[in-house]
């Protein structure tokens, strides 16, 4: 009860407690706040200085109460701010004063921090007083900085990328489309950007191949993955890949589409299981002729004539199977060992035709090698038994397409190649010749010009060459019309020609 | 024009095969016709030609008199030559009432086929022109021939089948080199039923 009366009738001694209990409070704050909390009179002395401006700046209040407040502020506001404050006193035009602003500051290790600076003037009898809070910022400057960088590099990644990249944002409009998926799909950034994920659907189902018609994105799940076919703006095949962005929460920030070019893995597996289904039919044909006519030799009694004839075909078909094997293995080998094997030297070229041209015997066929060869020609740097490999392979299928006869020539040429001089061993025959389509495809593995015609071989000579003179870095030159034979060119680097 | 075409009922009759085998022949390309405004076909009598003169060639070849129709046609559709010779051996070693028939493609095989109405197929699927696949596909797409065994003896694997589109479901599968045994336990089961 009496307390209630003195609250209701203040005395003297009743203010001096509210004071004292003011003075308590503020004191409890002063100390506890984590803002620092600095003081200064009019002239800058120091005459405030909290605990958490002791940790803030490194000084104890000892070291920092009656001396410039500048002291704890780097260059160039170390020796502006004198003027600064009696800028203001004078003129009333506040920079910081009731306003709050970022500022750097300096601790008393000379290390300099970015604060948040706010100061409230007080006017007390006359004199006037200025409180600066002050809060070290520095680590979220450093967090925003970090931000900074990170988003600078994310856009050189997505600026370099092969890979196309569109992000989305939780309305599923285009915020961002990188510059390899403009590339890819041949869109213009100024359309895309702010159009709907459906109206993006609709740009990519233009592309497409009929044939392969798109499934919209919108109704993909988060993760899942398909290929697009696309016809424009060049055919390719590329994987897409959807991924939600999720904030805090699992709140929804939208959607990133990833879009992969594929088109020559494709290819690559296209070709890899050609070749395996190839390879696997032109092996095991021959082999089921061989086992077939053995067998039946097993079990049937057959007079001498189909005997003989039994083994003629099972020696042919072995024979076949052997030279596919050899030359299987031999392209494997060179591929494999990527010209490991190969002895490459500076030679010249005509002791090496002369040679093949020596070795060259086709059983039942009497014609000779018609030689136009230079009187002199420039050297290559060859591995002699390799290209005398090519040669011979070359030579063999001159024979073997040109059935009904007609000279064979080997010449010699020079010509100025894309990556410079070069040196030419043509081989011409008259035979039955081949379409352009045909050439353009007698590299591939297999390849036969011609399958029905009873011309025998695996389709591998000519891959053999190819690969041959790939290690050489030469090329390989077809100029054949149907009908009219065929003039094959093995092109080399050349070199100057010896003083 | 018209003289250069005739009715399915026409080529039927010149050809000696029954309907159904001249409407396959025509959907799988063998004979080459068009469709009148009114829906019905009209072959091209010079295709129909082509056959009969096919068959003139093939039989002066001796392959087979005719007379009394044997109880078991098997046709063989193999673009190799060393394996048809093969096939025609083996097949002989087994010593069974039946008639071979050999064709080197699908579309000479359709010919066959139309022609002997055979039990059993045994086809390769790589072969020039028409290859395996489609002529098994024409086939399965007749009703003439549902009951006809298709054993398809080939040098591709499982997956290579798949990829090129696959076949019916009751076609039966061997992998090259040709499994004689299975084949002769196939058709002394067909015989014997």
């Amino acid at each position: 009860m009496t307390s209630s009366a003195k609250a209701e009738k203040p005395s003297r001694g009743n203010a001096e407690m509210l004071l004292a209990e003011s003075r308590t409070r503020y004191k409890a704050i002063f100390e506890t706040v984590v803002d620092g909390i600095i003081t200064i009179d009019e002239s800058g002395r120091i005459d405030a200085f909290n605990p958490a401006a002791e940790r803030i700046f490194g000084y104890t209040p000892d070291e920092v109460i009656g001396r410039n407040v500048s002291m704890l502020m780097p260059e160039p506001d170390r020796s502006a701010h004198d003027g600064y404050l009696a800028n203001y006193l004078q003129t009333g035009r506040a920079g910081v004063i009731g306003i709050g602003r970022e500022v750097t500051g300096r601790r008393k290790d000379g290390s300099t921090f970015q604060m948040d600076l706010a100061v409230a003037e007080e006017n007390i009898a006359g004199r006037r007083r200025f409180n600066g809070i002050v809060r070290d910022i520095s680590a979220q400057h450093q967090a925003r900085e970090r931000l900074q960088r990170f988003s600078s590099e994310m856009q050189a990644i997505f600026t370099l990328s092969p890979d196309g990249f569109v992000a989305l944002d939780e309305r599923e409009r285009v915020t961002y489309a990188n510059p390899a998926f403009l590339a890819l799909t041949g869109m213009a950034i100024g359309t895309l950007q702010g159009a709907g994920e459906d109206d993006l659907d609709r740009r990519l189902a233009t592309l497409c191949e009929p044939e392969h018609e798109l499934a919209p994105s919108v109704a993909m799940p988060d993760g899942a993955s398909d290929v697009l076919h696309l016809a424009r703006p060049r055919p390719a095949v590329l994987k897409r890949s959807v991924r939600r962005i999720q904030g805090e929460g699992g709140r929804n920030l939208g959607r990133v589409l990833y879009f992969r070019d594929i088109t020559s893995e494709m290819e690559l597996h296209r070709m890899k299981s050609e070749f395996l289904a190839t390879a696997a039919h032109e092996l095991r044909t021959p082999l089921a002729s061989i086992i077939g006519f053995a067998e039946l030799l097993m079990s049937q009694d057959y007079d001498a004539e189909t005997r003989r004839d039994l083994l003629e075909t099972i020696h042919r078909q072995s024979s076949n199977l052997a030279g596919l094997v050899n030359e299987l293995l031999d392209l494997a080998r060179i591929e494999a060992r990527a010209g490991k094997d190969f002895n490459i030297r500076v030679q010249a070229l005509l002791p090496i035709i002369d040679a093949t041209v020596r070795h060259l015997m086709v059983p039942g066929d009497p014609r000779k090698v018609t030689l136009k060869l230079a009187s002199s020609l420039p050297p290559a740097a060859v591995d002699a038994d390799k290209l005398e490999q090519a040669l011979l392979n070359v030579l063999a299928n001159a024979y073997k397409y040109s059935p009904n006869g007609g000279a064979i020539e080997l010449a010699t040429l020079t010509r100025q190649g894309e990556g410079g001089p070069q040196v030419g061993i043509a081989v011409t025959d008259h035979g039955i010749g081949m379409t352009a389509d045909v050439a353009a495809r007698v590299g591939e593995r297999f390849y036969r010009a011609d399958h029905a015609g009873g011309i025998p071989g695996a389709g591998l000579g000519l891959s053999l060459v190819k690969e041959i003179l790939d290690i050489h870095r030469g090329e390989l030159q077809i100029e054949t019309r149907p009908g009219e034979g065929a003039t094959v060119t093995l092109w080399l680097p050349a070199l100057p020609m010896p003083e | 024009m018209e003289s250069d075409l005739c009715t399915t009922r026409e080529a039927a009759q010149r050809l000696g095969v029954s309907l159904r085998t001249v409407q396959l022949w025509v959907e799988s390309g063998v004979l080459r016709a068009w469709k009148t405004a009114g829906g019905h076909r009209r072959i091209l009598v010079t295709s129909v030609d082509e056959i009969l003169e096919q068959r003139r060639v093939a039989l002066s070849g001796a392959e087979e008199p005719t007379a009394a129709a044997p109880p078991f046609t098997l046709v063989v559709v193999e673009d190799e030559p060393d394996l048809l010779k093969l096939y025609r051996l083996q097949v002989a070693s087994w010593k069974l009432p039946l008639r071979l028939v050999t064709a080197t493609n699908g579309f000479e095989g359709l010919v066959r086929i139309g022609e002997t109405q055979p039990q059993m197929l045994i086809a390769d699927l790589n072969m020039p022109g028409m290859d395996g696949f489609r002529m098994i596909r024409s086939l399965r797409a007749s009703a003439d021939y549902k009951d006809m065994e298709i054993v398809v003896v080939t040098a591709l694997g499982k997956a290579e089948i798949a990829d090129r589109g696959g076949l019916p479901e009751d076609v039966k599968v061997m992998t090259k080199p040709v499994p004689f045994s299975e084949l002769e336990r196939l058709v002394r089961a067909r015989l014997a039923a």
